[in-house]
């Protein structure tokens, strides 16, 4: 199954800082993860970066495979 | 692991004073009498003499990088001490950028620091940036970061650029395509493509930050400059450092160019303008007050620093989470936080959910205790 991490608010969200999730595509795993932590990781993956394999995702239906990785990173600005 | 050459060239031979000096460097395999060289005659620019720019300024300052810029527009404030470690005390009130020449310059009086009192932008990023062997980015908003992002990219200038937030950050040197083969030369655009709306990511200011991971990651940006400088080792590039001092952690993420960066950089980010939300100035509000319900979203740590009489207690999450207005419905309503991109975010939500009657209070808590109610605390 497709793993994805989350960081920092995102894990917050999520409660984990990782999980495997079955889904075909990044539409699908979305969504399954949507339903699974509720509004708040909704929330943060409005704004987040999603990163496959160290590429940014700009099209939902992109593909994913067993070993694929997606990474979930919110931005933040402060110094 | 891959080094790349030497950024920068050998200065002068060191005098007996430097030998003495810089003798922890010269003792170092790789960094050595031609690394020291080349740190004193480096120049190095760190915009933001804040969280992240205090340790990094004053690690450069004392690895001896012969020239530093140090741009910063703010004065000092007492809620900057908490991890602005560069600042003192006496400084408050002052400019930033000078309060930290004068403390770099006591640490090593044998450098050159230019102390800019300049805001970043857009048409003067370039003067500013140009001339730089390397630029640091320690600023705190997103609009400087692609500002400073954006200007880089175009100049061909290497970014050591790092973020915090809470107990959380990130780190990661962008290089030009001048330094490393194509699939590595990234960039901020790479990791977030677009510049997010300041209302939907709370700021250090409004979320808080944790002081010595601000010590830990500014500290990582000077070892970033000190490699890039001297040759040594092997820069984070081509992957994110993600830092999680909660936990203790860290973990990376690869970082890839985007596949269609180039219809999606702009050369000078302009924010896209949100349609404009009501707002309602301190004064109105306090008159209107027994007519209003004031919604305070701020966490809760801060509702208890004082709040407007009979405000109720929101956080800005939990308000996200309604999903109808409940009792609200017949109310008017103002929004508060700090200063104002909550407020901003949580009343979009309420206009989202059917209220009719939402306001802002202009300016937030801080312009209320200014106008309106001066005992509370300013934090």
């Amino acid at each position: 199954m497709p793993t994805l991490r989350y960081f920092a608010a995102a894990a917050e969200a999520a409660g984990t800082d990782h999980e495997e999730v079955d889904g075909v595509d990044v539409q699908a795993v979305l969504t399954s993860v949507r339903r699974a932590h509720g509004p708040r990781l909704a929330h943060v993956l409005e704004h987040s970066s999603l990163l496959l394999d160290g590429q940014y995702v700009r099209d939902p239906s992109t593909e994913l495979s067993e070993s694929s990785v997606l990474d979930v990173l919110p931005p933040f600005a402060g110094g | 692991m891959r080094s790349l050459p030497p950024l920068v060239t050998q200065g002068p031979e060191l005098s007996p004073a430097q030998l003495e000096r810089y003798s922890r460097h010269l003792l170092l395999p790789g960094l050595g009498m031609s690394g020291q060289r080349r740190l004193l005659n480096a120049r190095v620019c760190v915009v933001g003499a804040g969280g992240l720019g205090s340790p990094a300024l004053l690690y450069l300052a004392a690895a001896g990088v012969g020239h530093l810029t140090v741009i910063d527009h703010d004065v000092v404030e007492v809620s900057n001490l908490q991890r602005q470690v560069l600042h003192r005390a006496e400084s408050v009130g002052t400019s930033k950028a000078e309060s930290a020449r004068a403390a770099l310059l006591g640490l090593n009086p044998g450098i050159e620091v230019i102390s800019r009192h300049a805001q970043v932008r857009a048409d003067t990023v370039h003067d500013l940036l140009g001339g730089h062997d390397v630029v640091v980015d320690g600023t705190d908003n997103f609009a400087t970061r692609y500002l400073v992002n954006d200007a880089c990219v175009q100049m061909g200038l290497p970014l050591v650029w790092g973020a915090v937030l809470r107990y959380d950050a990130q780190v990661s040197t962008f290089l030009p395509p001048a330094l490393v083969p194509p699939a590595e030369a990234v960039q901020l655009r790479d990791l977030f493509p677009a510049m997010p709306s300041p209302e939907a990511v709370p700021s250090c200011a409004e979320a808080g930050v944790l002081g010595a991971l601000c010590g830990q990651v500014g500290s990582m940006m000077a070892s970033e400059v000190v490699k890039l400088v001297t040759g040594v080792g092997e820069p984070v590039t081509g992957r994110v450092l993600v830092i999680d001092v909660a936990s203790m952690r860290t973990r990376e993420i690869p970082l890839r160019p985007a596949s269609d960066r180039e219809a999606t950089t702009p050369h000078s980010p302009t924010p896209s303008a949100p349609s404009a939300l009501a707002s309602a100035s301190p004064t109105e509000v306090s008159g209107e007050l027994a007519s209003l319900t004031v919604l305070d979203v701020r966490e809760p740590v801060e509702h208890q620093l004082g709040t407007i009489p009979g405000a109720l207690l929101v956080p800005l999450g939990e308000l996200l989470s309604w999903r109808s207005v409940g009792e609200l419905q017949r109310r008017r309503v103002v929004v508060t936080c700090k200063t104002g991109p909550r407020a901003e975010r949580a009343a979009r939500h309420l206009l989202e959910l059917g209220h009719g009657d939402v306001r802002v209070l202009s300016g937030g808590m801080r312009r209320w205790v200014e106008e309106v109610d001066p005992s509370l605390p300013r934090y």
